[in-house]
């Protein structure tokens, strides 16, 4: 087994320096070069929203079908709503969503191994400085910090357990990790216990306060920061608890998501978006489909199709694409070959990527492989494009914003790369 | 020189590889035709592919056009000329003159909606049924096309689809590994029996484990092939093979061919020397051509050289063909020749004697 | 010798240990001159140089501090009364090796070197017994090292070493191979402070020193190893012959190596006529393994874990400096190379020379440790000037407690080894064995307080699954209920708000309370009598017990 797990090739630069990058706490590290940017950012109401394809949905199967072809299987493709533009026969109601969103199929990446691909892709693998970037939620965490709501900036959605995931953060520290809720559920003991009325507990977090502030006096800060902010979180979560009630959800929403996990927690990802939460993650895993490629992905594509659909209805009905930016992603695509267990194998060559709402440009179709899907056609873009975009499509300047890690400025997003244009508005 | 003759175990015989087809796509189904002449077989190229065997050698022929996507399915008439193709879009297709200048008999472009998974032709040659992803389960008359009966309603996607000889009934296998039986005329449903095991549900996705229905011995049996589906997102199963009482359909014997990470029974055939031909498929390859005995679960041959076999026919004359893929058939990123092209799979078709023959394999 | 920053640079490993290795001899004519805990003391002191440093810890900061170290709890109120009256000049040495003598001792260290050395990947009863015995007898860390790297099946103290490879041989999942590369990278990281993790396929592409030929000569010896079925963990080896042939993905140079030891060099492997490989040959009716004439797993524990090896010496040195200290001489503390110093290169060479020539005793160096000024500063900052960095210890830095010590901390703050605890003799652990309900408290501890399996437990990290446990779990809260002989009960009965404080101080952060502490006491119990008083007196004791300074060592 290949151990080598290449996006570790990119060391934190504290960790290799030890001592000489300077003493860097447990949280607060990593500010932001330009206070000015920072208030900015803090009056941002713009929100993220991603789903994750965990293993690669095939791009053949999805966005960019060529029925008909050596390569292209065994469905047919649709017609969208866009003229001139198909969709793979199995999903009919996003082809019908096609105006609002934007699909990159120009995607070109060079990491053809999930455990190395996946956190390249979600870090938005930028330049290697031997430093451990965040993933996307927990840049956005960073960058933008929670909304108004004090809502933990970065959830993540996810079929078995949760947790904490301190290590999504990378240089930044483990505060803008992620807040994992295993399928959907709330974190264990989040609703008090009727032995304690709210006084009590309001009197009795009064007192712990009081004691932190005291022993946080003529001591270093950063410890006493980190504990404290994890009883804030759960207070917070505390006041939105109704977000994991079940009753309180309708009928309708819950046949239009889907009662299976991929519905049930975009659901949830939509509330939590209501609430609030700055960076909400959907995970679907189990599209590593190297055999029986095409019966998997026909009956998985439909709950795509399904869940998909109902948040962008939704997003667009509430008028929450304004300031929402979702993405649909995986860590690459399937490749043109079909193998011997009739199934696709990894393929980064040549794949797609689906965006939709706050800053993109509906309706765009960018990109486009060769009639076969063996390789792109016209310019090849890769995930350092896409977060230039999506970083600039919820206000951020990525060409101008930095990390500060330690004494060390980093950009935010590969320095070579630059936004799309055609992709945002 | 021993001293005795010591008794020796009689080995059971063993089918001997004769030859090996290229094919140059992959395919999905090979049976030969009723007169014995031709080799036809369907697969990715949405082309009736043709071995004229009655050559020297045995050769490729013209194909025949017409379809699209993938021909998902292909059956010869018993006692007759015509061959029926499916595919994955809809289109059924009966072509007459096989084995000499093919022409289409009758079509319908959108027999179905999508991908028909499964054909069956009565043990008459006069009717077909088809079904597949859209539910839909048509009855046809062989020699015109004409639709003769229809189930209305099907619940769910049907996997696998058989006609009963007696053309008074046909069952349906679907995604959940359920099985329905339908009489004829009418298409009312009559009864349902759920094979445990043949279906498997994870997360978002279902896996259906019931492949193939097949009736045997003038349908007193009907076959449930597949396997018992272990995960999702690839094809690990037990490859299973049910035999059940019609019209009770209930389980008489059950063979199950393989470990938990092995795949599919994808293809099976009586062998007239009196045992039953199978082939399975998984991932990543784990295939298996094996031969066995009814009533016995462990098969007495059992080939695994093939790495991933999709199907079997049975000639007249006892010999057999397997379809294969290449080996290296997988492969993650952009796997190129030495010339720098992107290459496909393609499927080898080999050809074997009955077994216990004296028949010697062809060079070259 | 100090070494200067350029000289370490660039450096291969294999010259890099050479030249520190020859830094052990001349070090050590200086042992003579003064005990180790004031040599420390000199070396930190001189490199802080202008930096202000603070106040020695009062007595009560010492005494929390020193025994969540050594015995891996907070001391009880008797415990506190007795060392804060004790007026003895020496009482802190004097508790230093008592508690190194003590019952809890042996508990504390095999509690720490379980998360060390297994990262919470799983439980064995064996390897329980293992550390235990280890540290019941003070065995030297060389002997504990090779007790793991070559297990001996044949010892019934020592074989339950052998989980340290086992519980790395299991399988993930089903259609997940056996990572055997990853217990190569944790023997080099725990072992040797190495981490090679990237060195698999290629040299390192960012550090210098790790070559892939490192990896590859470590990993082959784990490679002829099995994990052998059985009721205890071991592990069993094929016979070697030849060498490990590799390649790297980016050059494609064919090449081969012989076993290759971290800070050790290549051991040619040497080979027999068939049939005589073995000096005890294997019996497979007795269920004998045999031994090997030439054994890698023996090559690797003779030339790793000796005091000849200098990667060996300074790894556990600073570890063991992080465990004390709050931060190692050299972080992370499994990336040891040529551009990663040690932030005081003389110290760490000075505490490897030294640990080597009192062959090994933890006991020892935890006792010289525990002794420095270093250690027994506060960590109070000593005014309003700017922060110096954490490496300068100039303040004393905080630090994470496990989950182990805040059960038995919090156990012995509550007064809740007082509730079931009848007046006997009987060791803390003997109590919760025997009590059902504390059985399930300690597994909750674990499972909220520890990190997920294979996450290294260095950095402070706290959760709001903690925050959610310790605010809403029934059963912690049952602890700070009025129950017949724990600490609220007690509180309960005293009328004086004074001595109510100091106890409820005492008992829970173990210290006396500030005059502001008592002001928030008296303000909150004013006016109040019967049941809301103790239910006043029960969120006190909570929010102490959920606050910063009970669940870190500071």
């Amino acid at each position: 087994m290949n151990h080598c797990r290449s996006w570790e090739h990119g060391w934190s630069r504290r960790r290799m320096l030890g001592a000489m990058a300077g003493g860097a706490g447990v949280a607060g590290l990593g500010g932001i070069l330009q206070p000015a940017a920072a208030e900015e950012m803090a009056r941002n109401d713009k929100q993220i929203l991603l789903i994750w394809l965990d293993g690669g949905m095939s791009q053949l199967e999805s966005w960019d079908p060529k029925p008909n072809t050596p390569f292209g299987g065994p469905f047919r493709s649709i017609p969208t709503a866009l003229p001139g533009i198909h969709v793979s026969e199995l999903m009919p109601k996003l082809s019908r969503q096609m105006k609002r969103l934007a699909v990159v199929r120009s995607m070109k990446t060079e990491d053809a191994n999930h455990s190395s691909g996946v956190p390249k892709i979600l870090r938005g693998q930028p330049r290697n400085r031997g430093v451990t970037y965040p993933y996307l939620g927990s840049a956005v965490a960073k960058l933008m910090g929670p909304t108004e709501s004090g809502l933990p900036p970065y959830v993540w959605v996810k079929p078995g357990n949760g947790g904490f995931i301190a290590k999504h953060a990378g240089f930044l520290g483990a505060k803008y990790g992620a807040l994992a809720l295993g399928d959907g559920k709330p974190p264990a003991n989040l609703v008090r216990p009727d032995s304690i009325s709210s006084a009590a507990d309001a009197a009795r977090q009064e007192l712990r306060r009081k004691f932190n502030r005291q022993f946080a006096d003529r001591r270093r800060a950063n410890f006493n920061e980190a504990n404290s902010y994890v009883y804030d979180v759960a207070g917070t979560l505390m006041k939105h608890v109704e977000l994991f009630d079940e009753a309180k959800l309708s009928e309708k929403d819950r046949r239009r998501y889907g009662t299976h996990d991929l519905g049930r927690h975009a659901l949830l990802a939509r509330r939590l978006i209501e609430a609030g939460v700055r960076f909400v993650q959907v995970t679907s895993y189990g599209w590593d489909t190297h055999g029986d490629n095409f019966n998997s992905h026909a009956s998985r594509m439909p709950k795509v199709d399904q869940s998909v659909t109902a948040l962008i209805e939704d997003l667009y009905d509430r008028g929450l694409d304004e300031r929402v930016l979702v993405v649909m992603m995986a860590e690459f695509g399937r490749t043109p070959r079909i193998n011997g267990s009739v199934g696709r194998d990894h393929w980064p060559n040549a794949w797609s990527v689906a965006m939709a709402g706050c800053g993109i440009r509906p309706g765009t179709v960018v990109g486009e492989t060769l009639p076969d899907g063996t390789d792109v056609k016209t310019t090849p873009y890769d995930i350092g494009h896409m977060f230039h975009t999506w970083f600039s499509a919820v206000g951020l300047d990525s060409a101008e914003a930095e990390y500060m890690n330690g004494t060390q400025p980093l950009p935010i997003a590969h320095d070579d790369m630059h936004k799309v244009d055609e992709l945002l508005i | 020189m021993a001293d005795a003759p010591k008794p020796t175990e009689k080995k059971p015989p063993e089918p001997r590889e004769l030859f090996k087809l290229d094919c140059d796509r992959q395919l999905m189904v090979a049976r030969f035709t009723a007169c014995g002449r031709m080799l036809v077989a369907g697969g990715y190229d949405a082309s009736i592919r043709r071995w004229d065997l009655c050559a020297e050698q045995t050769v490729e022929v013209d194909r025949v056009e017409g379809h699209h996507g993938w021909i998902s399915w292909l059956e010869v008439q018993p006692g007759g000329d015509l061959v029926f193709s499916a595919d994955t879009w809809g289109r059924l297709q009966a072509t007459r003159g096989i084995a000499g200048t093919p022409e289409i008999a009758w079509h319908h472009e959108q027999a179905h909606d999508g991908w028909i998974r499964s054909l069956s032709v009565s043990d008459d040659g006069q009717a077909l049924v088809t079904a597949g992803r859209d539910g839909a389960v048509r009855v046809w008359s062989a020699v015109d096309g004409r639709l003769l009966h229809e189930v209305k309603d099907h619940p769910s996607e049907v996997f696998a689809v058989a006609i009963h000889p007696a053309k008074q009934a046909i069952v349906t296998g679907d995604l959940f590994g359920v099985l329905r039986r339908f009489e004829l005329p009418g298409g009312k449903c009559v009864g349902e029996t759920t094979l445990a095991g043949m279906h498997f549900y994870k997360r978002i996705q279902d896996v259906g484990g019931l492949r193939l229905l097949r009736f045997h011995d003038k349908g007193r049996t009907l076959i449930c092939a597949g396997g018992e589906p272990q995960a999702t997102g690839r094809s690990i199963a037990i490859p299973t093979i049910h035999w059940l009482d019609w019209p009770k359909c209930r389980i008489a014997h059950t063979a199950r061919l393989g470990a938990k990470n092995h795949g599919f029974v994808f293809d099976l055939a009586w062998h007239p020397d009196g045992f039953w031909a199978v082939v399975t498929s998984g991932q990543p390859g784990s295939g298996q051509f094996l031969l066995l005995k009814p009533g016995q679960e462990k098969p007495f041959f059992n080939s695994t050289k093939m790495s991933n076999c999709h199907s079997l026919a049975v000639h007249g004359d006892g010999r057999i063909v397997v379809t294969a893929s290449n080996r290296n058939s997988q492969g993650n990123g952009a796997v190129r020749d030495k010339r720098g092209n992107y290459v496909a799979n393609f499927s080898p078709l080999h050809v074997f004697a009955p077994p216990g023959s004296d028949e010697k394999p062809v060079a070259g | 010798m100090v070494w200067s920053r350029s000289s370490l640079m660039r450096q291969p490993l294999v010259l890099l240990v050479a030249c520190l290795a020859a830094a052990d001899g001349s070090n050590l004519v200086q042992a003579a001159e003064a005990p180790l805990h004031q040599v420390i003391d000199r070396l930190v002191e001189s490199r802080a140089g202008k930096q202000p440093l603070a106040a020695m810890s009062d007595d009560a900061e010492f005494l929390r501090r020193v025994m969540l170290d050594l015995a891996g709890r907070i001391p009880t109120v008797a415990e506190a009364r007795r060392f804060l009256g004790e007026t003895a000049a020496d009482k802190r040495f004097t508790l230093i090796d008592s508690l190194l003598s003590g019952d809890d001792y042996p508990r504390r260290m095999q509690e720490l070197f379980h998360v060390m050395l297994m990262e919470r990947r799983g439980e064995h009863a064996e390897w329980t017994k293992f550390l235990r015995y280890a540290f019941n007898q003070n065995l030297p860390w060389d002997r504990v090292a090779r007790a793991m790297l070559s297990p001996d099946a044949t010892d019934e103290n020592l074989r339950g070493a052998a989980y340290f490879l086992t519980a790395r041989l299991t399988k993930e999942g089903a259609m997940a191979p056996v990572d055997v590369p990853g217990l190569t990278r944790d023997v080099g990281r725990l072992m040797a402070g190495v981490d090679f993790g990237c060195a698999q396929c290629h040299d390192h592409v960012s550090i210098e020193d790790y070559k892939q030929v490192d990896f590859q000569g470590l990993h082959m010896i784990f490679e002829n190893m099995q994990s052998r079925g059985g009721e205890f963990p071991a592990v069993t080896e094929k016979v070697m012959t030849k060498p490990r042939e590799f390649k790297s993905v980016f050059t494609r140079d064919p090449r081969t190596t012989p076993l290759r030891i971290p800070g050790a060099g290549d051991v040619s492997i040497r080979t027999f006529p068939k049939g005589e490989e073995y000096s005890v040959a294997p019996d497979r009716k007795a269920k004998r393994t045999g031994v090997l004439k030439f054994s890698p797993l023996r090559e690797l524990a003779g030339g790793l874990a000796t005091g000849k090896n200098p990667l060996f010496a300074r790894n556990i040195v600073n570890r063991l400096w992080f465990v004390m200290m709050g931060r190692g001489l050299v972080e992370p503390l499994d990336l040891f190379h040529s551009a990663n110093p040690p932030t005081h290169p003389e110290l760490l060479d000075r505490l490897a020379g030294e640990f080597v020539s009192h062959k090994f005793d933890i006991k020892w160096l935890l006792g010289q440790l525990a002794r420095t000024r270093c250690y027994q500063r506060s960590s109070r900052l000593p005014g309003d000037q700017p922060l110096s960095p954490r490496s300068s210890y100039t303040v004393a830095n905080q630090k994470r407690l496990s989950a182990e010590q805040l059960f038995w901390s919090t156990l012995v703050a509550t007064g809740e080894i007082d509730r079931v605890k009848p007046a006997t003799d009987d060791t803390l652990e003997k109590v919760v064995a025997r009590t059902e309900s504390l059985v399930e408290l300690q597994k909750q501890f674990l499972k909220t307080f520890s990190n997920p399996p294979k996450e290294p437990e260095v950095d402070f990290a706290p959760t709001v699954k903690g925050a959610l446990y310790l605010m809403h779990d029934q059963a912690v809260l049952d602890l700070v209920k009025p129950r017949p002989g724990n600490l609220v009960t007690k509180l309960a009965a005293e009328p004086d708000t004074g001595k109510l404080s100091e106890a409820l101080f005492l008992a829970v952060v173990s210290r006396g309370p500030t005059t502001a502490d008592v002001q928030v006491v008296a303000k909150l119990l004013e006016n109040k009598t019967g049941a809301a008083r103790i239910e006043a007196i029960g969120q006190l004791a909570w929010a102490l017990l959920a606050s910063t300074e009970f669940c870190l060592n500071h």
